[in-house]
């Protein structure tokens, strides 16, 4: 592997490292019980009626793992950041687009976000934490620049 | 001092192998697996052939209504039942449901037949309920699947 020098001011640096903890935590908490629970969150990707049947649990099922590999990459493989922060992004848009969708059709469905746990409905929490994680990825993205 | 950073396309193939290795083996040797494919929206019917709880399709819970033998208990939340519910039924709601059957208790005996409903299709409470009051000695007691959905969709008037 070449090694380039990294000429940055070393506050994006460390901002970097900073954002990519924190969503690479954000990412694990979110897996973690998808992952243990995976029927409960079939069960909340079906309920947002999006999706043809046939990918209902095929989403359920790979989602958590993504999401995990995202994780080990903003972790533990820098040269892997950009790409690992884009799919980031892509996801939280799809996501927060999901959500959006619900709220305007007046659904009372779990978000699903943290796993199918009842709890935590789809609405304009789940957007607003949503944004702030984009905000938080978009931050990122600038800093590896 | 950096490594030189992949192209985004190594990484985006990186990132998705990995994710689909893990969520393949997850799947394969993992202690919780689920179907490849899924019908969800048959899920409240599977559960209640499980359980033993016959189902009821909305011509027959029209019958069970007009008739009046049975008692019948709608498991939604109290507002959506004020907004509007069967003829007859009584409210039931699914998270309070031990509550409310102390109250009720007169009403129950194991011979009383019950119809459970709550929303449609997608809501768990009815069928839950359905094995909670058999649990407590009902012996007759069916499910109305379709429940507030259907009976709407079939003109059927409210209370």
């Amino acid at each position: 592997m070449n090694r380039v020098p990294d000429n940055r001011n070393p506050l994006w640096i460390a901002l970097e490292w900073v954002a990519c903890l924190a969503l690479a935590g954000v990412l694990i908490a979110a897996a973690l019980p998808k992952i243990s629970n995976p029927d409960q969150f079939a069960l909340a990707v079906y309920q947002y009626q999006l999706l043809p049947t046939m990918l209902v649990n095929l989403v359920a099922v790979y989602l958590p793992w993504l999401e995990i590999s995202c994780a080990a990459a903003l972790v533990a493989l820098p040269a892997a950041r950009r790409g690992a922060l884009l799919i980031v992004a892509g996801m939280l848009v799809v996501f927060t687009l999901a959500i959006a969708w619900v709220v305007i059709r007046g659904q009372a469905i779990p978000c699903g976000c943290f796993g199918g746990d009842d709890s935590a409905e789809a609405g304009w929490w789940s957007l607003a934490r949503n944004c702030g994680l984009l905000a938080l990825t978009a931050l990122a993205l600038r800093s590896t620049r | 001092m950096n490594s030189r950073p992949m192209s985004i396309f190594q990484s985006w193939a990186l990132v998705v192998v990995c994710a689909l290795l893990l969520g393949t083996l997850a799947q394969v040797v993992g202690p919780r697996r689920i179907p490849w494919v899924e019908d969800h929206s048959r899920r409240v019917e599977l559960k209640a052939v499980a359980a033993g709880i016959e189902m009821v399709d909305v011509a027959r819970a029209k019958e069970i209504v007009e008739k009046g033998e049975f008692l019948v208990c709608d498991a939604r939340k109290i507002e959506d039942f004020d907004a509007g519910h069967l003829p007859g039924a009584v409210s039931f709601p699914f998270g309070t449901h031990e509550e409310a059957y102390n109250e009720l208790a007169a009403l129950f005996s194991p011979e009383q037949p019950v119809m459970v409903y709550c929303s449609g299709l997608d809501c768990d409470d009815a069928l839950l309920l359905a094995k909670f009051l058999q649990a407590q000695g009902s012996t007759k007691v069916v499910l109305f699947a379709e429940g507030m959905s259907g009976w709407k969709e079939a003109g059927h008037p409210l209370e």
